[in-house]
């Protein structure tokens, strides 16, 4: 992993937000004034703990991290995956109280984004703050669709749908290459993810590859055949809000 | 923590080559009534096809713990008859 510099990057966020409506100069700016000194987190280390008061909020700038809610026999239900340039916990700047944890899933480098700056920030930059609201809203929809697939998609159609929405979600923020994206999970973080058994995640995972529908090894996914993963999906990216609309 | 394997075979054999620990056997049983109900739950009525799906927990050293097995079929299980009702 590279050492994380002094300055966090944030083309990442910066690449997503664009997608979606122009972000001005300024905007970048301020975006930049408001995050402190990247810091790496190992993965499997809490990145934000269940139940915590955070006086800041966090920008995911490499690896996988997971907001997850723990059960009393030690399971937990991953409820979303976040990607580079995704906010983790833009929530708690309103919330206070975090209601789920953030987990690094592998090593991660994190940058803060101290409260008290971007209160400040919402009150000098009234566009900007509507486009990081517009942000937890698709963590929302995010959410929304996992709930359909949790209760709803068969199996294969879950998994399926993730690999969809994972890489779309990557190619955002310019990391992924074509048709295929590094996935470095374990099948127990998948199986967290999907609320399956880790038996039944690895049969699924034969499926898809049985089918010459993915490759997957070594922590890379290859999507082989995009329209029948999406088919298998149900596949509708409109939650995702890739399209360029001002806010 | 024990290491369980927790193989598939509904007429093919799948292999489960990475295990889960798991505190005991009785957590074993779970999983193993678990992973068969969600396999399941999806087949539909392709199951009556293969008609038989078993999930066969094994040990480190390979030696059969427990196993389960769901089976279809177009005929009532043996020595099952429909009861009278109101008696």
């Amino acid at each position: 992993m590279t050492k994380p510099g002094p300055q966090p990057k944030i083309a990442t966020l910066i690449d997503k937000l664009s997608q979606r409506d122009h972000v001005s100069p300024e905007e970048i700016e301020a975006l930049r004034d408001v995050l402190g000194t990247p810091q790496e987190v190992r993965g499997g280390v809490d990145i934000v703990k269940e139940h915590a008061h955070p006086q800041q909020s966090t920008l995911l700038i490499s690896g996988f991290s997971a907001r997850y809610s723990s059960l009393s026999d030690g399971g937990r239900q991953i409820t979303e995956i976040n990607v580079p340039g995704d906010f983790i916990d833009l929530h708690s700047l309103l919330m206070k109280q975090m209601d789920h944890g953030v987990v690094a899933l592998t090593d991660c480098v994190v940058a803060p984004a101290p409260h008290v700056k971007l209160i400040a920030l919402t009150e000098r930059h009234p566009h900007l703050t509507r486009l990081l609201w517009l942000d937890t809203i698709i963590d929302a929809a995010i959410h929304r669709q996992w709930l359909v697939a949790m209760g709803r998609r068969s199996g294969l159609g879950h998994l399926a749908h993730l690999i969809c929405e994972l890489y779309l979600r990557l190619q955002a923020v310019g990391q992924s290459g074509r048709l295929r994206f590094d996935l470095p999970l374990t099948q127990a973080v998948l199986a967290d993810a999907l609320g399956l058994s880790t038996v039944h995640v690895s049969r699924l995972v034969t499926e898809l590859r049985g089918e010459g529908v993915i490759n997957w090894s070594g922590g890379q996914v290859e999507i082989l055949d995009w329209h029948r993963l999406a088919e298998i999906a149900e596949f509708d990216a409109t939650y995702l809000r890739l399209q360029n609309e001002p806010v | 923590m024990p290491h369980f394997y927790f193989h598939t075979d509904n007429g093919d054999c799948i292999r489960d080559d990475q295990g889960e620990d798991l505190p005991d056997v009785e957590a074993a049983r779970e999983e193993a009534v678990a992973v068969l109900g969600e396999i399941l739950r999806y087949r539909g009525a392709a199951f009556w096809e293969t008609a038989s799906f078993s999930v066969i927990v094994t040990d480190a050293d390979g030696h059969t713990v427990v196993s389960v097995t769901a089976k279809a079929s177009d005929a009532p299980p043996e020595g099952w008859t429909l009861a009278e009702s109101g008696t």
